[in-house]
C-alpha cells in the first residue's frame, strides 16, 4: 500500500507541461512600423521605418525604402537621410533642445503618419558605482571550490520635481550590444515618489554581471509618463506567460494614420564604471 | 419612486389580506424530515390524489396546503426516499411533521404507492432553467485528485462554461464569473474556491443540497445578473451523534453532528489541506533539497446549530470560515500571501399561522486578502477586504393551493476597503496608502406569487424592486468624455442613488401526464461588480459597486423550454432555449491598471452584450445507473466602447459547443463505478497576427480580440468505489474511492503563450501549456 501511495504522490502533483507546438495564425495586412528614440547623446540619431511581419516562424524585419521622414521643432525643420534600408539618419551636426517638443512625420506611399515628443532633460547620474557579489562555485558548475566574485553596477539620481516623469535606465558592457535591448533595461515612473533622491540603484540581472576590469556603460533617460506605459504595454505583451495575465491588446502607438511602433525624444545620462 | 414602493406593499397587502379568507377550508402545514438524520427535506412533495392537488416542502422543509374539510389520503414523497401515505381527518387545521425514511426502509403505517400518479417537479413545476444536483452523486463521481467538488459537478450541467482546466469558476449563459450570486446558507461566498481555483470553497461533508437558477430566477434572489447558486448547510443530526470524514491524496476532512437535547442539533466540519507536505515529500523522493520555509495550505471550518423553540419558533446560526495561506522564503525575501472567506448567519423561522410563514436572516460575510514582502529590513504590507451586512424578512403566505404568495425586504450594506499599503523599514512604518473606503447600501422589496390557473396552466409572476445608495465620505473623480479627470468632487451622506424594476415571470403549460412547455422572462439588475483583467480571477481581484459613472448592470432573458419524462418518471428530458441580453455591461480598456487605482472608473468602458443558446438534457435519477447527458450550443458577445474598434467580440468564455456525459453504476452492494466525460470547443482567445521589432523584443499586433480558440477540449474521468463487507454489519462504515482523472492522458491546452528564441530574436514560437496529465488518486472515506 506504501508503495502505491508513493506512486500515485507522485504522478499527482506532475502537472504542468509545456510544449512547443505549430500553429496556423490568421494573418492581417501588413502595418507601418515606426520606431525612433532620438537622445541628446553624441551617438547616431535614426528612425527606422518598416512593416510588421508574420508573428510565426523566421521572418526577419521588413524595411521600408524611399519614405520621407521629417523632423520638426519650435525653431528648425530636418530631413532625414536614408542611409541603410529602412534607416534614416538625422545629420550628424543636429543638436538636441533640451525642453522642445518634437514632431516626426513618416510619408510612405503619400499617407503621412506623425507622432510628436516632448524631450525632456534628464537628471545626472549620481555616485555610480559598483556591488560585489558572491556566488557558491557549485552553482556556477566551477572546479574549484574557492568563492566566486562577480559585480553589478548602481547609481542614484535626483528625481525631477512634478509629475508625469519617468525613467528608462540600463547597463551594459562597454562595446557590446546589450544596451539596444529593452530586456536588459528597466523603467518606473515618480508616482508616489516625486523628487524624491533616488540612491542605490541596483539594474545588473544576475545572468550578466561583470568581473574584475570590466567597464559598464550605465545609461538614464527621461522618458515621462507616457513612454513608460508604451513600454510598460510591450513588457505585459512580451513578457505573457501568467495565467493571470490581462486580456492581449495592442500596444498603445504615438502615431496617426495607423502606423504601429512610437516615436520617443529624450534627454540622456551616461557614465562609465570601471570595475576594479 | 415613491410610487412603485406603494405598489410593492399594495401586492405586500393584498397578499395578506388574502390568508384571511377561505374560512371554510382548513390547512394541513407541517415539517418534512429525513427520518435517519432528521435533516430538513427541501422540495418534497405533498399529494392529495382525490384532489389532484399538490404542494411542495420550502427550504427549511415546511408546507403548507388549504383544501376543503374531509378525509384525505396524502402522500409525501420526496427523491430516493421511500413515499409516506397518510390519512389526514382535516376538520380544522392540522399541523403534521413527518419523517420519510430513505429508500428500501419500511416503516408502520406506510403505503408505497404507485408512481404513475407522483408529482414530477421536471414536468409540473414552473422553475425551469434550475438545476438541483443531490450531494451524493457527487460524491459518486470522478474528482481531480479525488477532492469531490460540487462546483465541478455543476460545470457539466448544460448551460454552465468552465474556463481553465481544474478551475472553480464557471460562467451561465452568458454571465461573466462574477455575476453569479454564490449564497452558503444565504450568506454569499466573495471567492468560491481554494488554490487560485483548484478546489471550491464547499467542503462536501457539510453540504446539504444546493440549487442553480441559470434563469427564471425568483423574485427573492437578486444582485447578481446571471445565476444563483444557493447551497444549504446541513443541520446536523438530530437523531444521534454522527460523523462522517476522508483522507484523501492532498487534504482531509472531518464532520461530526450531534442533536442538542429533543428540540435541536449542531453540525461541525473542517477540511484542511496538505499541499506542502506532499510537494515535499514528492521533491524528496525525487531526491531534491526540501529545505526552506515555505508553506502552502488551506483550511476551512463550517459549522451550523439549530434550536426549536416552540412549534412556531425555529433559530439557526450558521457560520463558514476558509482561508488560503501561502508563504516562502527565496534568499533575502520572504513573502506570505492569505486570502480567505468568513460568513455567518443567524435565522429566526416563525409561523404566524399554518398559512403564515416567516423568516428573518441577518448574515455578515468578510471577503479579504493580505500580502506582506519582507527583504532584509524593508518590508512592505498590503491589506483588502470587503465587508457585508445584511437583513433580510422573507415571508411565506399559502393563500390556498392555487396560490402561493411570498414577499419579503432586503438590505445590505457593502464595505469595500481595497486597499491599504503599509511600508516599513526597521520595524517603523515610513509610508501608508490607502485607497479609499466604499460605502454602499442596496436594498430591495420584493412580491411573488406562485399561481394554479389551471390543471394544465400554472404561472409565477414577481416584480423586485430594488436600489442601491452610494455613501460618503467619497471623493469622486470627474472624467470627461476621453476619460481624463477633470476635477474631484467630495460627498458626504447619499450622494447617488440607483433604483430598478426586475420583472420575474415563469409560465408552465401541461400537454400531457409527463410533458410540458415552460416559458419564463426574467430582468436581473447588479450593483457590485468585480474588476477582474485577467484570463482568470485572482484572489487579490476588486469587488466595486456601481457609481455616478458606473451604471448598475441589467440583464433581460427570455427562455422556452420543453419538458418530458419517459420510462415511470425515471428519466427526465428537457430542452431549453434562451436568449440574453445585457445593458451597462463591462470590460477594461487595453491595459489597464487596476492595481492601486484609486480612479478605476478611468480604466472601465461600458458597452453590452448578448447570449443565446440551445440546451438540451437527459438525465436518469433512480436505479443502478444514474447520471445525465447534457448538450449546450451558445453564443456570447460583446460589444464595448474603445475595444475592438467598436465591434462585437466574442467573450473569452464563449465556447459554442458543450458535451458531458455523466454515469455513475452500482455494481452490486460493496462496489460502484463512476464516470464523466467532457468536450467543449476551445475558449476564445485573442492571438497575434503580425509582429514588429522594438529594442530587441518581437512586439505583437493583434486584429481582433478573441477572434482565435484554443483546440477544442475533452476529458474523461473515471471512478471505483469499494465498500468492505464488514459495512454490512457495524456502524462504522468506510470506502476506498479510486479516482482517475484524464484517464486518456490528454494534455489540453490550458493556454498558447507566444515566445522569442532567446538565441535567435527574429524567431518566434508558440508554446502551449496544460496543467494536468492523468490525476489517479486514491480517497479513504469513513461515516458513524
Amino acid at each position: 500500500m506504501k508503495n502505491i501511495l508513493y506512486i500515485l504522490l507522485a504522478l499527482s502533483v506532475s502537472s504542468c507541461f509545456k510544449e512547443r507546438i505549430e500553429l496556423d495564425l490568421n494573418q492581417e495586412n501588413q502595418k507601418i512600423v515606426i520606431t525612433s528614440w532620438i537622445t541628446d547623446l553624441d551617438e547616431p540619431q535614426f528612425v527606422t521605418v518598416g512593416k510588421t511581419v508574420n508573428y510565426l516562424g523566421s521572418e526577419g524585419k521588413e524595411f521600408v525604402s524611399g519614405a520621407i521622414v521629417k523632423l520638426t521643432n519650435s525653431t528648425d525643420v530636418y530631413f532625414l537621410e536614408e542611409e541603410e534600408e529602412g534607416k534614416y539618419f538625422l545629420p550628424s551636426n543636429w543638436i538636441a533642445i533640451l525642453g522642445d517638443t518634437y514632431t516626426l512625420s513618416v510619408a510612405v506611399e503619400e499617407v503621412e503618419y506623425v507622432a510628436s515628443h516632448l524631450m525632456r532633460p534628464c537628471p545626472v547620474i549620481e555616485e555610480a558605482g559598483f556591488l560585489i557579489y558572491e556566488r557558491n562555485p557549485w552553482e556556477e558548475e566551477e572546479e574549484t571550490m574557492d568563492s566566486i566574485y562577480v559585480y553589478g553596477t548602481t547609481f542614484g539620481f535626483q528625481e525631477t520635481a512634478g509629475g508625469d516623469d519617468a525613467y528608462y535606465a540600463i547597463d551594459f558592457l562597454k562595446g557590446t550590444m546589450a544596451g539596444d535591448s529593452m530586456r536588459n533595461g528597466g523603467f518606473a515612473n515618480d508616482d508616489f515618489v516625486d523628487e524624491e533622491y533616488f540612491a542605490d540603484i541596483e539594474l545588473s540581472e544576475f545572468d550578466r554581471l561583470y568581473a574584475l576590469g570590466d567597464t559598464a556603460i550605465v545609461e538614464l533617460y527621461s522618458i515621462g509618463d507616457e513612454t513608460a506605459n508604451y513600454l510598460s504595454d510591450i513588457e505585459s505583451e512580451v513578457f505573457r506567460g501568467s495565467p493571470f495575465d490581462p486580456p492581449p491588446a495592442n500596444v498603445r502607438t504615438n502615431f496617426t494614420g495607423g502606423a504601429v511602433g512610437y516615436f520617443i525624444a529624450s534627454g540622456a545620462q551616461q557614465v562609465e564604471v570601471v570595475i576594479e | 419612486m415613491k410610487k412603485h414602493i406603494l405598489l410593492i406593499w399594495l401586492f405586500c397587502f393584498c397578499g395578506t389580506m388574502a390568508i384571511c379568507q377561505d374560512d371554510t377550508k382548513y390547512t394541513l402545514s407541517g415539517q418534512i424530515s429525513d427520518r435517519r438524520s432528521g435533516e430538513d427535506l427541501i422540495a418534497a412533495t405533498i399529494y392529495i390524489p382525490e384532489l389532484n392537488l399538490g404542494a411542495t416542502s420550502n427550504v427549511y422543509g415546511f408546507y403548507s396546503i388549504t383544501i376543503p374539510e374531509g378525509n384525505y389520503a396524502v402522500r409525501y414523497s420526496y427523491v430516493g426516499f421511500e413515499d409516506q401515505l397518510v390519512t389526514v381527518e382535516l376538520n380544522t387545521d392540522v399541523a403534521k411533521n413527518i419523517e420519510l425514511a430513505e429508500g428500501g426502509a419500511m416503516i408502520g403505517e406506510v403505503v408505497i404507492s404507485a408512481d404513475k400518479e407522483k408529482i414530477d417537479q421536471n414536468v409540473a413545476s414552473t422553475e425551469m432553467s434550475v438545476q438541483e444536483v443531490n450531494i451524493e452523486t457527487v460524491k459518486k463521481l470522478p474528482a481531480l485528485f479525488g477532492e469531490v467538488d460540487i462546483i465541478k459537478v455543476i460545470q457539466l450541467l448544460p448551460g454552465v462554461k468552465s474556463v481553465g482546466e481544474g478551475s472553480s469558476g464557471f460562467y451561465v449563459r452568458g454571465g461573466n464569473a462574477d455575476q453569479n450570486l454564490v449564497l452558503l446558507d444565504e450568506a454569499p461566498i466573495y471567492n468560491a474556491s481554494h488554490v487560485l481555483g483548484f478546489f471550491s470553497s464547499f467542503n462536501p461533508d457539510a453540504i446539504k443540497d444546493m440549487k442553480l437558477y441559470k434563469g427564471a430566477i425568483p423574485s427573492h434572489f437578486g444582485g447578481r445578473l446571471s445565476s444563483v447558486l444557493d447551497i444549504r448547510m446541513k443541520e446536523g443530526n438530530s437523531k444521534r451523534f454522527a460523523g462522517s470524514g476522508g483522507i484523501g491524496t492532498l487534504m482531509s476532512r472531518l464532520a461530526i453532528e450531534a442533536p442538542i437535547g429533543d428540540s435541536g442539533s449542531f453540525m461541525l466540519a473542517g477540511r484542511r489541506s496538505y499541499i506542502d507536505v506532499v510537494g515535499k515529500a514528492v521533491e524528496a523522493i525525487r531526491g531534491n533539497d526540501t529545505e526552506g520555509e515555505n508553506i502552502f495550505y488551506f483550511y476551512d471550518l463550517n459549522a451550523k446549530v439549530n434550536y426549536r423553540l416552540n412549534e412556531n419558533n425555529r433559530l439557526f446560526a450558521s457560520g463558514y470560515f476558509g482561508r488560503d495561506v501561502l508563504g516562502a522564503e527565496i534568499d533575502d525575501l520572504a513573502f506570505g500571501v492569505e486570502w480567505g472567506n468568513s460568513t455567518s448567519t443567524v435565522r429566526w423561522n416563525h409561523l404566524f399561522s399554518p398559512k403564515l410563514f416567516s423568516n428573518l436572516t441577518y448574515y455578515f460575510s468578510n471577503y479579504d486578502y493580505f500580502l506582506d514582502f519582507e527583504a532584509d529590513i524593508s518590508r512592505f504590507k498590503w491589506a483588502s477586504n470587503l465587508k457585508e451586512h445584511s437583513l433580510k424578512l422573507d415571508l411565506g403566505a399559502y393563500l390556498n393551493p392555487s396560490n402561493t404568495l411570498k414577499f419579503g425586504l432586503h438590505t445590505i450594506r457593502h464595505d469595500v476597503s481595497p486597499g491599504n499599503i503599509e511600508s516599513i523599514k526597521s520595524d517603523v512604518v515610513i509610508e501608508t496608502f490607502n485607497l479609499q473606503t466604499n460605502l454602499s447600501y442596496e436594498s430591495a422589496a420584493y412580491v411573488n406569487n406562485e399561481q394554479t390557473i389551471s390543471d394544465k396552466l400554472k404561472i409565477d409572476y414577481g416584480l423586485r424592486l430594488s436600489m442601491l445608495n452610494n455613501v460618503g465620505p467619497q471623493d469622486v473623480y470627474g472624467l470627461d468624455e476621453d476619460y481624463e479627470v477633470i476635477d474631484t468632487v467630495s460627498y458626504k451622506g447619499i450622494y447617488n442613488t440607483y433604483w430598478n424594476l426586475e420583472p420575474r415571470l415563469a409560465a408552465r403549460l401541461k400537454l400531457g401526464v409527463s410533458s410540458s412547455v415552460k416559458a419564463s422572462y426574467n430582468r436581473t439588475t447588479q450593483y457590485i461588480q468585480l474588476a477582474s483583467n485577467g484570463n482568470y480571477a485572482t484572489p487579490f481581484d476588486i469587488w466595486f459597486s456601481s457609481t455616478k459613472k458606473v451604471k448598475p448592470q441589467i440583464a433581460d432573458q427570455i427562455a422556452l423550454g420543453y419538458f418530458k419524462n419517459i420510462k415511470d418518471n425515471s428519466i427526465e428530458l428537457s430542452a431549453e432555449i434562451y436568449y440574453k441580453t445585457f445593458k451597462n455591461s463591462i470590460d477594461f480598456k487595453d491595459h489597464a491598471k487596476l492595481l492601486l487605482n484609486e480612479n478605476l472608473e478611468a480604466e472601465l468602458r461600458i458597452g453590452k452584450a448578448r447570449a443565446y443558446g440551445l440546451e438540451l438534457m437527459a438525465r436518469k435519477n433512480t436505479g443502478k445507473l444514474t447520471g445525465w447527458i447534457s448538450y449546450t450550443w451558445s453564443k456570447v458577445q460583446k460589444k464595448i466602447e474603445t475595444i475592438n474598434n467598436e465591434d462585437w467580440y466574442n467573450a473569452k468564455y464563449d465556447k459554442p459547443h458543450d458535451l458531458s456525459i455523466v454515469a455513475s453504476y452500482e455494481l452490486g452492494d460493496r462496489f460502484s463505478v463512476g464516470s464523466s466525460f467532457v468536450y467543449s470547443t476551445g475558449n476564445a482567445v485573442t492571438f497575434p497576427t503580425g509582429k514588429y521589432d522594438f529594442l530587441g523584443v518581437s512586439v505583437p499586433v493583434y486584429s481582433e480580440r478573441n477572434g482565435s480558440r484554443l483546440p477544442d477540449y475533452h476529458r474523461l474521468d473515471f471512478s471505483l468505489t469499494f465498500k468492505p463487507r464488514k459495512n454490512k454489519t457495524r456502524r462504522f462504515k468506510s470506502e476506498w474511492v479510486l479516482s482517475v482523472y484524464n484517464v486518456y492522458d490528454r494534455r489540453n491546452a490550458f493556454s498558447i503563450d507566444f515566445k522569442q528564441e532567446a538565441t535567435n530574436s527574429n524567431v518566434t514560437y508558440a508554446e502551449k501549456r496544460s496543467v494536468f496529465s492523468i490525476v489517479p488518486s486514491l480517497t479513504y472515506n469513513l461515516k458513524f
